[in-house]
């Protein structure tokens, strides 16, 4: 072995890769222990690695070259869709009626049948028999088919092939801009429109707009309604969205588990990668082969020089993989190649139509910001964020709002407000905003806290352990004799490293918390254990008992099964102590463990990526991180259909509740804490206006229609809808029910509150970040225009800030 | 359609500008070419035809690799194997210590004596650091054993280390 060869595990030891086996790992850490070069030469790594990390990072930024397949932002809401678009729905409707068998095939007529045939036979370099006949459980051909279509297909859009092709090399002949798959309005008066995809979440039945009691919808048999966790994404075959044949078929996701097998020849289309077509007019598309010519890849898959079906040897597994365990899948869900951050799918709340039981929005709040701060940690690094970082809720209750604090004895006060929706202009958009009462630092009941920091080697940054440092010596500064605080690490082994201590020994938890060094691997679950058991040996009855964990989450030793941790988290709130979660640096940021450890835990979820993100959670916002004033709050909105067809709730889709879980107390929601403002935006369809999303679906054939019946009386016609509150006192188990009616008094948006109009602002901006099929007229220029009119109140100078990053997501999405 | 093809879309959002970096660097391309944009554009034509569940956890180490074999039929191609080769060093300037002293920024200094390294040991170190992949993702993207990736890195930031053991000693506690 040379040198290189017996050094090199000490390298990857500092670089805390996860491929270093334990046995190695062990023998490093003993030689760390006797050895001081082996330990400087750890540390210098590490130092390297920040180094190295940045100077990239910068040296990329500042030479990437100009995107080549820019995705459209602002996207049509049809008025103006180019003629090929047809071609690009028909693709996709063509594809995603292969994936689902046998049946949507039997449904064509001949013609369309043969020319289907035909097509795949001369275009797919597959087995035209399996590729023709739509084997409904391979998707690998669907696709391939697709491509094959290139030279095989005909110009008559519908069904009949060719789509793919036409797609491929219309564009640049017509001048057209690149395609993107926008189903929506299409023109493509034979194909029939897409129905917005039905999607489970939490295991809650699929609520997309043809209602549900319809049988036609399909969402009823849609398998990911079955997902038992509610977290597979359900593209079943009626969640799979290209409405019509394919929805009245389970498809396959409903035989191989929860879905997960998206279209993904509908990301053809989508992405708009014709490689024939060159600088279009106001195209997106911006390759630099010269217009008209094909690009030397514009031909089938075969041409290519690597084979396309040749699959990655350990990257791409066989696609007879048997389907993963519900746990697998979760985890396989998450963007885990993103760097190395992990951040939840969470799809997004469809429009609702407003009818039977589905007149009910019901959600858990959440005060929960990271989103936000991690949004602002990817931009200033001029990077945009995965879609998948960007839960809009939290981008919005970032930011402090003027709502008024309750009278009396209510732990929270209600505003709502409705006026029109800025990028859907025939939609109402709606706030609803609580505001918690504040509570004054002399008035605040006593704590004690237990901080929980992670010392492992992955904190060894600066902007994690010394922001640790610095963050918490914040808080301790707030706090005063009445309050304790006891400090627990962990790492290889863990410690407590402070016993509870009153914090007007001020000097003395400075001092240890100043002795932290970051250093081992990361033994999580250890670490909260010690922690509970502290904040129980020292439980204050009546005042603030909170295990206040600060990680950059990289959990990579011992039991680190995100169940088990939210167990035992569950358990230790039912005794009183709940847990609140910061997240530091980024890199390996496990966001989606730790939202759902400080949910579980009654706590909130703040992302910390700069000293003044740390003044705001635990200096201006304290009393809301450690006073908890109302706990498992729960809203219900029920809609009347005289007034209001169709809704839809912005964000929040981690806090979705089934309609009879409002008054189930035993159902656990979201925490405020002392002065915490929480907004939820609600989309309105008015009874009157277009449908939003639904398509054109078939008269059924063996069911139809009962014969219209003379329109009921409406009920209480003057009224938009009743949004219904309950919530627990927080050492209460049983909950307290509001009711607050609400009409629509037709305000203009110009005379709506500064909040209501920022809200509006930062959500259309999480909808552009997220790319949402929702977004409507939403663009960067829209956002800068609505948040400009609504930062007089703007304490702290937040809104100022998020008018920066609009300018900046800007310039990096060159829109 | 609507969700069924947004993981491409965000896939080509986040990563082709670092793949297109990313290719262009190993094809020596001063970004004036087309060779650059239609790897990597290919790579995403074929990322469509890819079931999302397989590729998913591995998307960026998958879309890396796909570009890169196609960077090495290129070269192929035009018998320029070796740049990317392991022993053959770019004629990159080196530079002197003294230098190294006298540049201000220690960024841009680590970056010209990253340069000096055989390309093989500046690719991985740049999977590393700028795309925060696992020795075990490089491993898949370049072809490589892991232990070979190991190797690699250990080697550049070793000589790293060495040649500025003084400036690292002072960049801790620097909040960023």
């Amino acid at each position: 072995m040379t040198p290189e060869e017996l050094e090199a595990p000490l390298t990857a030891y500092a670089l805390n890769d996860p491929g270093l086996s334990a046995a190695d790992r062990q023998q490093i850490e003993a030689q760390l222990a006797s050895d001081p070069a082996a330990r400087r030469a750890v540390e210098e790594t590490r130092r390297l690695a920040a180094v190295l990390t940045e100077a990239l990072g910068a040296e990329q930024a500042a030479t990437l070259p100009e995107a080549i397949v820019t995705i459209p932002a602002a996207k049509p809401t049809g008025r103006r869709v180019a003629g090929w678009t047809k071609y690009v729905v028909a693709a996709a409707v063509l594809v995603a009626t292969a994936g689902v068998g046998y049946m949507g095939w039997a449904k064509w007529t001949k013609p369309e049948r043969d020319n289907f045939h035909q097509v795949a036979a001369t275009g797919a370099p597959t087995d035209p028999e399996n590729a023709g006949y739509g084997d409904g459980y391979d998707r690998q051909k669907a696709p391939v088919l697709l491509q094959g279509d290139a030279r095989g297909g005909d110009m008559n859009g519908g069904f009949q092939g060719g789509g793919a092709g036409i797609m491929l090399q219309t564009p640049a002949t017509e001048g057209a801009p690149a395609p993107r798959g926008d189903t929506k309005d299409s023109g493509a008066g034979e194909v029939p429109r897409t129905v917005d995809a039905p999607r489970g979440l939490d295991g809650k039945p699929n609520k997309a707009i043809p209602d549900r009691s319809d049988p036609r919808s399909g969402s009823d048999s849609s398998p990911a309604k079955s997902a038992p966790d509610g977290r597979g994404p359900g593209f079943g075959a009626g969640g799979y969205g290209p409405g019509t044949p394919g929805s009245r078929v389970p498809g396959p996701a409903g035989r191989s588990g929860a879905g997960g097998m998206p279209g993904a020849p509908g990301g053809v289309g989508g992405l708009g990668l014709p490689s024939g077509s060159g600088p279009v007019g106001g195209g997106t598309i911006r390759s630099s082969s010269p217009a008209g010519t094909p690009a030397p890849i514009s031909g089938p898959a075969g041409a290519l020089p690597n084979d396309p079906g040749q699959p990655l040897p350990a990257v791409a597994p066989p696609a007879s993989t048997p389907p993963a365990s519900v746990d697998d899948k979760e985890k396989k869900l998450m963007d885990e190649s993103e760097g190395r951050d992990r951040f939840p799918q969470m799809q997004e709340n469809p429009f609702v139509r407003v009818k039977g039981i589905d007149a009910l929005s019901t959600f858990g709040v959440d005060v929960d910001t990271a989103s936000y701060a991690i949004v602002r940690k990817y931009l200033s690094s001029s990077q945009l964020p995965p879609a998948t970082a960007v839960r809009l809720e939290e981008m919005v209750n970032y930011f402090p709002y003027a709502d008024k604090p309750p009278d009396g004895n209510d732990p929270f006060a209600v505003t709502v407000e409705m006026a029109d929706c800025p990028w859907e202009a025939q939609h109402r958009l709606v706030r609803l905003g609580l505001k918690a009462r504040p509570i004054d630092n002399d008035k605040r009941p006593a704590s004690n806290l237990v901080f929980l920091i992670d010392v492992s080697g992955s904190m060894n940054a600066p902007n994690r352990l010394p922001l640790v440092k610095a963050s918490l010596k914040l808080l301790v500064n707030q706090l005063g004799e009445k309050d304790r605080i006891a400090m627990v690490v962990y790492a290889g082994t863990t410690g407590v490293v402070l016993n509870s201590t009153p914090a007007s020994e001020k000097e003395k938890i400075l001092n240890a918390l100043d002795a932290l060094e970051a250093g081992g691997s990361t033994n999580g679950s250890g670490g909260i254990q010690q922690a509970y058991e502290v904040a129980a040996g020292n439980f204050v009855k009546g005042g603030t008992n909170r295990v206040i964990l600060c990680t950059d989450g990289d959990w990579n030793v011992g039991t680190t099964s995100t169940d088990a941790l939210v167990k035992l988290i569950e358990e230790k709130r039912e005794t009183g102590v709940f847990l609140s979660v910061f997240g530091f640096g980024m890199g390996n940021l496990r966001d989606e463990m730790l939202v759902k450890l400080a949910g579980k835990g009654n706590g909130q979820y703040g992302y910390i990526d700069t000293l003044r993100e740390a003044n705001k959670a635990f200096v201006e916002q304290m009393g809301g991180t450690l006073v908890t004033v109302a706990k498992d709050v729960k809203i219900q909105v029920e809609f009347n259909p005289a007034v209001i067809k169709a809704y839809r709730l912005l964000g929040y889709e981690k806090r979705i509740l089934a309609a009879k879980d409002f008054h189930d107390d035993k159902k656990d929601a979201g925490e405020m804490g002392a002065g915490h403002v929480v907004t939820a935006l609600y989309e309105l369809v008015p009874a009157g206006a277009p449908d939003p999303v639904v398509g054109k679906v078939d008269e059924l054939r063996y069911q139809k229609e009962p014969a219209p019946r003379p329109p009921e009386t409406p009920i209480k016609a003057d009224e938009a809808f009743v949004v219904k509150m309950r919530h627990k006192k927080p050492d209460e188990d049983k909950s307290v029910l509001r009711e607050l009616p609400i009409k629509d008094r037709k305000l203009d948006y110009e005379r709506a509150s500064e909040d209501f109009q920022f809200a509006a602002a930062v959500a259309s901006f999480a909808m552009l970040l997220r790319d949402s099929q929702y977004k409507g007229q939403s663009n960067y220029g829209l956002v800068l225009e609505l948040a400009a009119s609504a930062k007089t109140h703007d304490p702290g100078g937040y809104r100022a800030e998020f008018v920066e990053l609009v300018k900046k997501a800007k310039a990096l999405s060159g829109k | 359609m609507g969700q069924d093809h947004d993981w491409v879309v965000a896939a080509a959002r986040r990563f082709e500008r670092p793949l297109l970096a990313y290719v262009r660097r190993l094809l020596g391309d001063a970004g004036d070419s087309h060779r650059g944009p239609d790897i990597v554009q290919e790579a995403f034509l074929r990322l469509c035809r890819q079931p999302r569940a397989e590729v998913e956890p591995h998307l960026g180490p998958w879309l890396f690799a796909v570009c890169r074999r196609h960077v090495v039929d290129v070269l192929r191609k035009e018998n320029r194997m070796s740049f990317l080769s392991e022993t053959a060093d770019p004629p990159a300037a080196r530079t002197g210590p003294a230098e190294t002293a006298e540049a201000t920024d220690l960024s841009r200094a680590v970056l010209q004596r990253l340069a000096s390294f055989p390309a093989s040991q500046q690719e991985a170190v740049r999977l590393k650091f700028l795309q925060q992949f696992s020795y075990r993702e490089i491993a898949q993207v370049m072809g490589l054993s892991e232990s070979h990736v190991g190797v690699l890195i250990h080697t550049a930031l070793k000589k790293l280390r060495q040649a500025f053991a003084e400036p690292l000693q002072t960049t801790l506690g620097v909040p960023s």
